[in-house]
């Protein structure tokens, strides 16, 4: 359970004890980095969210003139969410991997967040020029 | 408990280990620990802003309805989110001394409570914020 009371296997020792450790480790940090990137979606999507918000407040209105805001923030921070819990399934893959000293990059994951990224950027700048001053 | 970070370690040369190798091993553990570390800040950060940006928007309201002894949905999450942060930033010492005696015995074991520890905080979180923002309008 949880990794605790298995005793290490001689699998993944293929290019010795101390590259496996090293990899175990290095997979942690890549976990690590992915949650970053899934916390900092939610964070970005609360503050779009709260924005529209504040807006609305210093305007007096009852409600947002850009309910699209609102949407925009709860994807981004759902997007988040999915993304560390894609990391953690990513994790224990990459774990099962090393110790069966076959490990086989995957690129699927990285190229979708890249895409994602990018097309978020457009939709960004698209809802920023529709938005106004 | 915690060892004295200058003394050298006195266990005998992990097995199947050169020296270098060792050291290379101890500093990526370090450099782990350093990503759990930038991972807190990054929470501690997060629900900073989730609780003060919730404050901030409560004190605009026309007119005034909570009272301001009463805690906000939003700074509750905000504190939770803050309160993980130090909850990971705890397990990750823990952590770090484990691997730490683990690659000097030589027998690494990639044990990943941790993280289990870390998402079994963030999901729930992530969901609270999540219907937080659409309930909240």
């Amino acid at each position: 359970m949880l990794g605790l009371g298995r005793p290490p296997s001689t699998a993944g020792r293929g290019g010795g004890e101390g590259v496996r450790t090293r990899d175990h480790l290095a997979n942690v940090r890549t976990f690590l980095a992915w949650t970053r990137v899934g916390l900092a979606m939610v964070g970005l999507g609360y503050v779009v969210d709260r924005f529209d918000l504040l807006e609305q407040s210093a305007r007096h209105r009852a409600l947002s003139a850009h309910p699209e805001s609102r949407a925009l923030g709860l994807a981004m921070v759902v997007l988040g969410g999915v993304v560390y819990l894609g990391a953690f399934v990513r994790l224990l893959v990459a774990r099962r991997m090393i110790e069966r000293a076959s490990f086989r990059p995957r690129p699927s994951l990285d190229t979708a967040l890249t895409i994602v990224a990018a097309l978020g950027g457009g939709i960004f700048v698209a809802y920023l020029i529709h938005v106004g001053g | 408990m915690i060892p004295d970070p200058g003394r050298p370690s006195t266990a005998p040369p992990a097995q199947g280990s050169s020296e270098s190798t060792r050291a290379r091993e101890h500093l990526a553990n370090e450099r782990t620990m350093l990503a759990w570390t930038r991972t807190s800040l990054t929470l501690i950060g997060l629900g900073f802003v989730v609780a003060r940006f919730g404050l901030f928007l409560r004190a605009l309201e026309q007119p005034p309805t909570a009272s301001p002894s009463h805690l906000s949905v939003s700074a509750l999450i905000g504190i939770a989110l803050i309160v993980a942060g130090m909850v990971a930033a705890a397990a990750s010492l823990v952590r770090f001394f484990r691997a730490r005696r683990q690659i000097d015995e030589g027998c690494y074991r990639a044990e990943y409570w941790p993280e289990l520890l870390l998402l079994a905080m963030i999901a729930p979180l992530g969901v609270a914020l999540a219907v937080y923002l659409a309930v909240n309008g």
